[in-house]
């Protein structure tokens, strides 16, 4: 298995898709992406950080049904796993407990 | 209203998207796009759409959307994918051992790259004429002496072509010899030119850059020039049209320039002077043969017919009662000039080439044979795999197959290997040969095909063995036990073995005789003091004006010690002519020099009788001759002093014009010890002196010279001063003999490296199949020395009998060579030679398995019993 080392786009993709619930498909992760941060991310970086997250086992997806807008193309939804919750449990809490540990100085004042 | 065409997305990148995106993420990749799509053109409108869309489809063509060629999955290939595995484990499973066979097929591989490539350099002369099959040079053929000339004189080509309607055309050519080019205030000496017919660009299909050839050459005083001479002398400027002036005397006017990089030939040059250019006395006689003559013959006429017809014109020219004429006309093919010419004397280049060629191919042997030996010796130790292999199922067919396959994949990794790296020793390998080999792939292909057809080859020949013997053993055996006999006892690898010893005794052999010969050649007494003499060649000079006044001047010197002036450069600068003698029938043809009186004390020559020269004799320079023995041994007299002797004159009144004999000369070798010593008659003509011998006192040499120098630009200061040391000049006549002995010496080497690397490996190979025998051996009571004598007897067997077959063969083959010499060892007075090489070889043979004897004498025998 490849690391399970979460990258902060990675991080923020997985987020995302845990925001979006049921309806995590590549434009919707990219447009929330965009409403909620402001960055514009290219449409192909949405689906290799998508890809990468699956083979990692953080998230995992299946196809939807056939849709009209898209020409009859299927979405593929993704969908937090607990792995996939967990690791950004983790990736929270040591993020808190670092914070914590800043001592009040270090702020400047 | 816009049609529906055209709110779709650019359809070639749709297209573009759908052709190389993997169908897994087609699906999903396309429909984000194409939702993308439409929300921008409702949004931002649709040229921005379209153009977003066609960016979108570029950033999605990375590697893990890519279509993945999933491949056939046939037996075949996965087969084949099979054997490329097991050949990789197998490399890598005993490391130590394959780099020492693959860098020994390496460089097997880059030698025969090399030799190719060399080979290929001097099979390629004079290969590009106008018509080369038409084209022939007059040389002829004693019938009297067996010798043969290539030098014809200037009449001849015109009067033939005149004759014979056969010829279509001449090309006349005469050394420039050594000018001084001048122009504007520079001025060098060009030693490389020749003058030349016009007809020579035509024939010899010389390709000018600039000029034009059809009239380049036909006026007097017209030069062609090689384009560095052009870039020595005019820079950046059109040489076309700029006058030389050549000699302090005469102009000469550009009229072309020829490419550097001709086509290779036997005629090499800087430059072309147009053939009115020189008006020699000579230009126009008979028999005075000065020039090479070189006929294009019409495309349709018969070689031989037409020889015998030049024989009869010239026996009809020259004969007369007092000299037969004992010539037969040959024409000889210009493409075959460079590699077996054999006229007046030479050796044939081909001999040369056909040694390196050759020794190439040994050492291809030598390291194909090390690499069939390790493959088979490896082999064994894959019974295993071929047995199960054979138990699920493989045919014979398939084993043989996956084994060629192995091993022409390993060549060709090898090869390509020395194709990528053969460069780096490209320069050595020049300097080694003094050639000037360059080589690129692509413009070379047709040679890298065939190298990569000989590669190939070699593999298939290295994978016949394993493939056939182990394919065709029961696999049975095979799986149950290692040491079922590899095809008896290994004789096709002890054979081989003992041929890669031949090869590299016979080639140390070769190398301390003609080293030997060599130094016998530098030292021996060749009748004269070849040490401390500058020769200073002095042309057409002020100073040759006034030699006598410039050979006082400097014999004034306190350090010169001697001064001698003479018509005669040593090594070759002596002059053919017939003499009557007393009592004899016919004239001799005998070699000819003309000196001065200090000469014989300046090369300190040892005389038999009689006297040198002398100064205050007037009568000398008329009527007196020195001769040395070989003179009287072909005449057949015990004493010379006071014979009459007769040298032709050119009065037509009085053609011979007699003179005594005062003194008999010890032989001294005049020209190179290749050639015998020739009769020789020496005048006192001072006239015809051109060339100073000035004998030094040891010391300080650079400081003479710098005084003769300022003593030559008094007299002359428009000529630079030239010399040259005599024993370094003679030296030089035997490059080749170096060249030789420097190549015997490095290939020697590398032959005797690799059959090493083949006797190591034979030896490993050897002591893994010994373990069990010498360990029971051990059990029972076996000492060290027996084990190792056990051991190393083989091998001693092996080299023992390479040294018997390699002596006599190697002997044959330098006798035959030393019998070009004039002079030359015995190989009986240096049969320690043979002798060193075989013990060397001995000895490095026995150190060479000592590492595998001693890990042998030295092995727990537990270790290799306990399995049984």
């Amino acid at each position: 298995m490849k690391g399970t080392y979460l990258g902060e786009f990675e991080e923020l993709v997985l987020l995302t898709v845990g925001v979006l619930y049921d309806e995590a498909y590549g434009v919707a992760v990219m447009d929330e992406i965009k409403n909620e941060t402001g960055r514009s991310v290219n449409i192909s970086a949405i689906h290799s950080a998508l890809r990468r997250l699956e083979e990692k086992g953080f998230v995992k997806s299946k196809m939807g049904g056939a849709t009209n807008e898209r020409g009859g193309r299927r979405k593929r939804f993704f969908v937090l796993t607990s792995y996939g919750k967990k690791a950004l449990d983790e990736a929270q809490s040591l993020r808190m407990k670092l914070y914590d540990r800043i001592p009040n100085v270090a702020f400047g004042n | 209203m816009k049609n529906n065409k055209d709110i779709s997305p650019p359809k070639w990148a749709d297209r573009f998207l759908k052709f190389y995106c993997n169908e897994e993420y087609a699906e999903e990749i396309r429909g984000d796009l194409h939702e993308l799509f439409q929300t921008r053109m409702r949004n931002e409108g649709l040229g921005s759409a379209k153009r977003k869309f066609i960016w979108d489809v570029v950033r999605f063509f990375r590697w893990s959307n890519v279509k993945k060629t999933k491949g056939y999955n046939s037996n075949n290939t996965s087969m084949l994918r099979n054997y490329f595995k097991i050949t990789r484990r197998n490399l890598f499973k005993d490391r130590g051992y394959s780099i020492l066979n693959l860098s020994g097929l390496y460089i097997g591989i880059v030698c025969m790259v090399l030799t190719v490539l060399y080979l290929n350099y001097e099979f390629s002369f004079d290969k590009e004429l106008l018509r080369p099959d038409d084209t022939f040079r007059l040389t002829s053929f004693n019938t009297a002496n067996g010798g043969s000339g290539n030098q014809s004189a200037a009449p001849w080509g015109p009067a033939l072509k005149e004759q014979f309607p056969e010829i279509q055309d001449y090309v006349r050519i005469i050394g420039h010899g050594a000018s001084v080019f001048e122009v504007e205030n520079n001025r060098f000496y060009e030693t490389g030119g020749i003058i030349a017919d016009a007809s020579i660009l035509e024939v010899f299909a010389l390709k000018l850059t600039n000029g034009e050839s059809t009239s380049a050459l036909l006026e007097p005083n017209q030069v062609v020039i090689k384009e560095w001479l052009a870039e020595k002398y005019f820079g950046d400027e059109n040489p076309v049209g700029q006058v030389i002036k050549i000699d302090n005397e005469k102009l000469y006017t550009v009229t072309g320039v020829l490419a550097n990089d001709q086509n290779p030939g036997h005629l090499t040059f800087d430059f072309i002077a147009s053939f009115d250019s020189h008006n020699e006395w000579f230009k126009t006689d008979w028999f005075i043969q000065n020039y090479t003559t070189y006929f294009l013959l019409n495309s349709d006429v018969d070689v031989k017919d037409t020889e015998g017809k030049l024989t009869a014109f010239f026996k009809a020219r020259f004969e007369s009662p007092e000299t037969p004429f004992q010539r037969e006309i040959i024409l000889q093919p210009v493409p075959d000039i460079y590699l077996y010419d054999d006229t007046a004397g030479q050796n044939p280049q081909i001999g040369r080439v056909t040694l390196v060629g050759v020794i190439g191919l040994f050492i291809l042997v030598i390291a194909l044979v090390n690499y069939v030996n390790l493959v088979t010796a490896r082999s064994a130790k894959r019974f295993k795999e071929v047995g199960v292999r054979k138990s699920i199922g493989a045919a014979k067919g398939q084993l043989r197959y996956q084994f060629l396959v192995e091993n022409t994949i390993v060549c060709l990794g090898v090869f390509v290997l020395a194709m990528l790296s053969f460069r780096l020793f490209l320069p050595g390998f020049n300097r080694l040969m003094n050639s000037g080999l360059e080589f690129s792939l692509v413009e070379n292909w047709p040679l890298v095909t065939v190298m990569l057809a000989i590669t190939l080859l070699i593999g298939l020949l290295s994978g016949f063995y394993p493939a056939f013997v182990l394919s065709s053993l029961n696999p049975v055996n095979l799986v149950k036990n290692n040491t079922v006999g590899l095809a008896g006892k290994g004789y096709l690898r002890k054979s081989l073995t003992t041929l890669q010893f031949v090869i590299s005794i016979a080639l140390i052999i070769g190398t301390g005789l003609v080293y030997k010969q060599l130094q016998y050649m530098l030292n021996k007494d060749i009748g004269f003091d070849k040490e401390q003499v500058v020769v200073v060649p002095l042309g057409s000079t002020e100073v040759w004006r006034n030699k006598n006044v410039f050979a006082d001047e400097i014999r004034a010197f306190p350090q010169v010690k001697d001064v001698a002036l003479t018509a005669n450069q040593m090594g070759g600068g002596d002059w053919g002519m017939p003499f009557r003698y007393e009592n004899g029938d016919r004239p001799l043809n005998v070699r000819f020099m003309s000196i001065d009186a200090a000469y014989g004390k300046t090369l300190g020559l040892r005389l038999i009788e009689g006297r040198f020269f002398q100064e205050e004799l007037a009568t000398d320079t008329e009527s007196s001759f020195i001769v040395n023995e070989a003179f009287l041994k072909s005449v057949g007299w015990e004493t010379g002093l006071g014979k009459r002797i007769e040298m032709p004159t050119r009065d037509e009144n009085n053609p011979w014009s007699p003179g005594r004999i005062v003194g008999v000369v010890e032989d001294f070798n005049f020209r190179s010890l290749h050639n015998q010593i020739s009769p020789l008659v020496i005048a006192n003509k001072l006239d015809w002196t051109s060339t100073l011998f000035i004998k030094l006192n040891p010391g300080s040499t650079d400081q003479v010279l710098e005084a003769i120098e300022e003593s030559w630009k008094a007299t002359e200061p428009n000529i630079p001063f030239g010399y040259y040391f005599l024993d370094q000049m003679l030296e030089g006549q035997y490059e080749a003999e170096v060249r030789l002995s420097k190549v015997a010496t490095t290939f020697g080497s590398i032959a005797i490296i690799l059959a090493c690397i083949g006797l190591f490996s034979l030896a490993t190979f050897s002591a893994e199949q010994k373990m069990k025998e010498v360990s029971i051996r051990k059990v029972m009571g076996a000492s060290l020395n027996q084990i190792w004598l056990l051991f190393s007897k083989q091998f001693i067997i092996i080299i023992l009998i390479s040294i018997l077959i390699a002596i006599p063969v190697s002997l044959y083959y330098l006798d035959s060579w030393l019998a070009e010499f004039a002079y030359r060892i015995q190989i009986v007075e240096n049969i320690q030679i043979p002798v060193i090489a075989s013990l060397t070889t001995v000895v490095v043979a026995l150190l060479t398995i000592a590492i595998q004897s001693m890990r042998l004498a030295k092995s727990n025998p537990v270790k290799f019993l306990r399995s049984e």
